[in-house]
Order: structure tokens, then C-alpha cells, then sequence
């Protein structure tokens, strides 16, 4: 695998074989005469085959569909879809119902966030070798994560009707909205999740941060007012500020000979990072108080450059999401319809939410009966692809000195600043350090 | 009672759990609840919170040939981390992460089996290999008659 002429030890940093599902992901990175010589990240993607499983299905079905993308996060595929599709109708969603959307996405936030930090991520800063390990260290400290989780769990099975696929989005609205007595139920759980979610923050902010920084051009959502989650103009730190329509002039996606996904590229050429930390570089001011207080006392300052300090972006978004999951309860006045109608119309639409991973995008072009004749699904993992190899380089050639088995870790580390989705963009699971003679 | 379909039904004979829940849809005495998840580790500690029996039903990936079904009941040992998702993975965390969660926490039924079946493919897609359609057939009878005898031994109290 290596070149012998070449002086100095060399090394190979890449994951085995994947036990459940078979070429799921899988990272490389080769290491020769004390230079990075190679990084490779090869990721999965089942997006690729929901859109050709789309093509010729009608438009109403899009959010059955692609709810099963991911079971992580249904709530991002199923309203970045829909928002497509009634783009094309030349419908709005709007009021109550709109949001009731924004409240869903919040739950999944939630859920997917409380996931990452306690159980994926945080064992990394412990030195503690999985979730499980840290629920017989710390139970009182993965009690309080699955009720976070739960929290958001119970958002999302009222709203969506279910919490893994929910069935109740549909294109135009919903089939049933909550009454107010039913979202009151949600507040007790929700102001525990705030709670929890600040003491998270708390406890993230004491961890030991390697020392790293990059400077990268981030991408998210915004919208004058609000914290972006379930709509938005794509903006970037270059000063990009562009309509959902245009998302293919700005960002192209290629494929790279390693990896059946496509990487996303400026168009303009580079990486660029979306996610937590790209949503709070270009919208921190958007944050509630609430969560603006905990980003101040926990020392977080826009743009948060360290990758490794994502995870004190995503305890902070935890309590926006909770915060503003309240802020909504508390406004709600039950709709006159939980829907408007929709006629098909044929067209070409787009469709941008911020996913808990980051943005994500769809574009779909159906024709006048409502049949889908195309789809196109960036998921935010693809568009950061290039982002974690940069990292994996750096990180890798700043720690090149550590035991083999501390840098494989670190190497592990950077890949979960990222959050890579578990099931729409990669599995990843031993990860073997290998010494080439 | 709850009966846990674990699994994605646009992913080959990753759709098995899937398939047994639908089998015994509409075939299970009141107070048996079916439920599918994704088979991300919080999401199962929450769906068997407070139950008393719960049954699993998992596709894997084992030596063993596609079809093939493994029962493992967990109360006293875990599952095999290289069958049902490795346990002590930094990465992914699957079903043995879960009931390993679960033990650490307290927070595990009574009584808890684990049905694995062996999947062969699991590329996108929404058909089973016929040996796992079988399976699943075998699967789904085999639950139904330890619900009924769990039934006949603690009796069911309906929601």
C-alpha cells in the first residue's frame, strides 16, 4: 500500500470491514515520512438511491418516502421535500401551521443533538470507549441525555405521529394538527429539556479541547429574526446570500474515485462547512436570550473556529430548540385547516432546511399530473465531506507524534465533530491502525 | 408487551424486523403493542421503558447462512457485539449497545428476547432474500405463540 523508497515510518490509519451494513463508510488516511500523503473518507449514501426510487411516484408521496432516508432525522428530509413540492404548486404554508413544522423540526433537534453530545461525541473528551462505558461511569449523566432525547421524542410523536417515520406531513400542511390542551403537555418535558441542555453546555465547556483551528467558509440558512431550522435564504461567510432556486449555481457536487458519494464543492472551487457551527458563525444573534446567556457563560464566541468545540454549538442549539419549542406552544391558536389544497402543477422546485447536521437540499421536478420525473437530495454530510478530510489532514499532522493508538482516536474524534449521519451518509465502527514496514 | 421491529424497509433484508411486525399485525391479544425504530440505541431504551416483556426482532450479519435465526434472551448476558452491532464501538451504536445502556442504567424488561435473522443484502432496496422471507415467516410464529404463553403465565392488562 505504500511506497518502500520512500524514508521515514509509514502509516495507515483506516477503518475495517463494517459488521451490519457492508460498505457503509470507511476512512483512510496514510501517513508517509512525517507528511499527511493521503486522506479519504468513503461514505455511503442511500440519498442516491431514494432518488431514483422517487422518480415516477406522485408528489403527495414524497414525505412517506423520504421519511425513511434517515432514522435519525425524518422531520429534515420530510419538510425540506414538502417545501420543495409546494414551491412548485405555488402554495404557502403558512400560520400555525407553519408553525407546527418549525416545532417539529425543533423536537428533531433536540433528539438528534441530546444523541450526538452524550452518547457519540462525548465519550471521545471522557477517554471512555462508547455510550455504553460512559452508562456505567456516569449513569446519573446518560439518565439525564435520554430524557433530553425523550423530550424531543415526545415533540416529535405528537406532531408527526410517529416518532421513528412520522406519517402525519403532507404536502400542503398536515393530515391532523395538535389541539393546544395536547402541546400543553409538551412544556413540563421541554423546560426540563432547557435545563438540562444548559448544564450539558455547562459541563461541555470543561472539557479538555485539543488545540486546532481552521479557517473555513461556512454555509447556512438565515432569515432576518430567527435562528435557522426549517427555512431560509442560503447565505455563506463569503457573502453569498441566495434563494433555494439557486443552490446548483453556487454548490456542485462531484464524484470522487474513492467513494460512491458525491462531494460538494463551491462552485466558485473549495470546501465549506454547514452544520452547528456554521448556523451559529452567521446567526448567533438569532439565538433566544436563553440560549445567547449559555453560549456567553460557557465562552462560546462567533465564529467558533475549533472543530472540536461543536459540541458546545449543539448543547447551545439544544436550548434554542427547546426555548423556542416553548416560545411556539405558548403562541399556538389552533388552525381552521390542517391543510391548504394542493394542485400539481408541472415545474421544477427547491427545497432548503437546516437538518441538525446542517443544511440540507432537495429539488424535484414533477410534471402536470404530480408524477416526479426527477429529485436531486444533498444531504449535509456529503457537503462536508471535503471539510473532514481537510480536518483529518491538519489534525492528523499536528498529532503525528502520539501513540498510534491516541492519534487513531483523535482521527475518530474529528470525523464526530461533524456528526456524520449514522444512516444517511456513513457507518463507522473499528477503526484500525496499521503499521506498514 | 411490546414488540420491537428493528430496521429500515429500503434496505434489503435490513427490512426484516419490518416484516415480522407486519406478519403479526392484527394477530397478537390486546395489550401487545407493535412498534418499528431505526435501531439507534436511546430511541429502543425509550420504547421499552416500563414494559415488563419485550421482543426484539433484528436483522444481522453472522457467519452463519442468510435465514438462519438466532434467540438470545439478554438478562443475563449481553448480546454478541459482532452479531447485533458492536458493543464498545466509538462509532455507531447499535441493538447490544442498547441493552448494555439499558443494564448499566437499570432500565431493562424482565424479560427481553432477541430475535436476529441473518440478512444477506443489505443494499438499498425494498425485496427480501427468500431465505429471509421464510425467516421471517418462522420469526413471526415463534413470537406470536412466547406472547401467548407469557400471556397465559402474568396476565395481559390491556392499555
Amino acid at each position: 500500500m505504500t511506497d518502500d523508497s520512500q524514508p521515514g515510518p509509514d502509516r495507515v490509519i483506516e477503518t475495517g470491514p463494517l459488521a451490519r451494513v457492508e460498505g457503509e463508510g470507511a476512512l483512510l488516511v496514510r501517513v508517509r515520512a512525517g507528511r499527511v500523503d493521503e486522506v479519504r473518507l468513503r461514505i455511503f449514501e442511500p440519498p442516491r438511491f431514494f432518488e431514483a426510487f422517487l422518480r415516477g411516484r406522485a408528489f403527495t408521496e414524497v414525505s412517506d418516502i423520504t421519511a425513511r432516508i434517515c432514522g435519525i432525522c425524518p422531520a429534515a428530509y420530510q419538510l425540506t421535500a414538502v417545501q420543495a413540492m409546494e414551491g412548485i404548486c405555488g402554495v404557502s404554508v403558512t400560520g400555525p401551521c407553519a408553525d407546527l413544522r418549525r416545532l417539529f423540526y425543533c423536537g428533531e433537534w433536540l433528539e438528534s443533538h441530546a444523541l450526538h453530545v452524550f452518547l457519540l461525541h462525548l465519550p471521545d473528551f471522557l477517554g471512555v470507549a462508547s455510550g455504553v462505558e460512559l452508562a456505567r461511569d456516569q449513569p446519573r449523566l446518560v439518565r439525564r441525555a435520554l430524557e433530553l432525547k425523550k423530550a424531543g421524542n415526545t415533540v416529535m410523536e405528537l406532531i408527526g405521529g410517529r416518532a421513528v417515520h412520522p406519517v402525519n406531513v403532507r404536502v400542503g400542511g398536515w393530515y391532523r394538527v395538535p389541539r393546544r390542551a395536547e402541546l400543553a403537555r409538551l412544556v413540563g418535558p421541554l423546560e426540563r429539556a432547557r435545563d438540562i441542555a444548559a448544564e450539558a453546555a455547562r459541563f461541555a465547556a470543561g472539557l479538555d479541547f485539543p488545540d486546532y483551528t481552521r479557517d473555513t467558509v461556512t454555509v447556512a440558512l438565515a432569515e432576518p429574526g430567527r435562528y435557522p431550522i426549517e427555512r431560509g435564504r442560503v447565505v455563506s461567510s463569503e457573502g453569498l446570500d441566495s434563494a433555494a432556486d439557486d443552490y446548483d449555481r453556487h454548490f456542485v457536487e462531484e464524484q470522487v474515485p474513492w467513494s460512491n458519494a458525491l462531494h460538494s464543492r463551491l462552485a466558485a472551487g473549495g470546501s465549506y462547512l454547514v452544520g452547528p457551527a456554521a448556523r451559529f458563525a452567521l446567526n448567533s444573534g438569532w439565538l433566544t436570550p436563553a440560549a445567547r446567556a449559555v453560549a456567553a457563560e460557557v465562552g462560546l464566541v462567533a465564529p467558533e473556529t475549533n472543530p472540536f468545540r461543536s459540541i458546545l454549538v449543539r448543547c447551545v442549539e439544544m436550548v434554542h430548540a427547546a426555548d423556542e419549542a416553548l416560545a411556539i406552544i405558548d403562541a399556538y391558536e389552533e388552525p381552521d385547516a390542517p391543510a391548504v389544497g394542493v394542485v400539481p402543477r408541472a415545474g421544477v422546485g427547491h427545497g432548503v432546511t437546516e437538518a441538525p447536521r446542517g443544511l440540507l437540499y432537495h429539488r424535484y421536478e414533477i410534471d402536470g399530473d404530480g408524477t416526479i420525473l426527477d429529485a436531486k437530495i444533498v444531504p449535509p454530510t456529503s457537503q462536508n465531506q471535503r471539510v473532514i478530510e481537510e480536518d483529518l489532514r491538519g489534525v492528523v499532522e499536528r498529532f503525528l507524534d502520539a501513540p498510534e493508538p491516541e492519534l487513531a482516536a483523535r482521527c475518530e474524534q474529528t470525523v464526530r465533530n461533524y456528526d456524520p449521519c449514522i444512516s444517511c451518509a456513513t457507518h463507522f465502527l473499528t477503526l484500525h491502525v496499521e503499521n506498514v514496514p | 408487551m411490546w414488540i420491537i421491529g428493528v430496521g429500515n424497509r429500503y434496505r434489503g433484508d435490513d427490512g426484516a424486523g419490518p416484516a415480522v411486525l407486519d406478519r403479526l399485525a392484527g394477530r397478537l391479544p390486546a395489550g401487545v403493542d407493535l412498534v418499528e425504530l431505526a435501531g439507534e440505541p436511546t430511541g429502543l431504551l425509550t420504547a421499552w421503558e416500563g414494559a415488563d416483556a419485550v421482543w426484539i426482532v433484528d436483522a444481522v450479519a453472522s457467519p452463519a447462512p442468510p435465514g438462519t435465526v438466532h434467540r438470545v434472551e439478554v438478562a443475563d448476558r449481553p448480546l454478541s457485539g459482532a452479531i447485533f452491532g458492536s458493543v464498545g464501538s466509538t462509532h455507531a451504536l447499535g441493538l447490544a449497545d442498547a441493552v448494555e445502556i439499558g443494564r448499566a442504567l437499570g432500565q431493562l424488561p424482565a424479560l427481553l428476547v432477541v430475535y436476529g435473522i441473518r440478512g444477506r443484502d443489505f443494499a438499498a432496496g425494498t425485496e427480501l432474500d427468500p431465505g429471509v422471507r421464510t425467516a421471517v415467516d418462522t420469526v413471526a410464529d415463534a413470537v406470536r405463540a412466547e406472547v401467548r404463553q407469557f400471556g397465559e403465565v402474568a396476565p395481559v392488562v390491556g392499555p
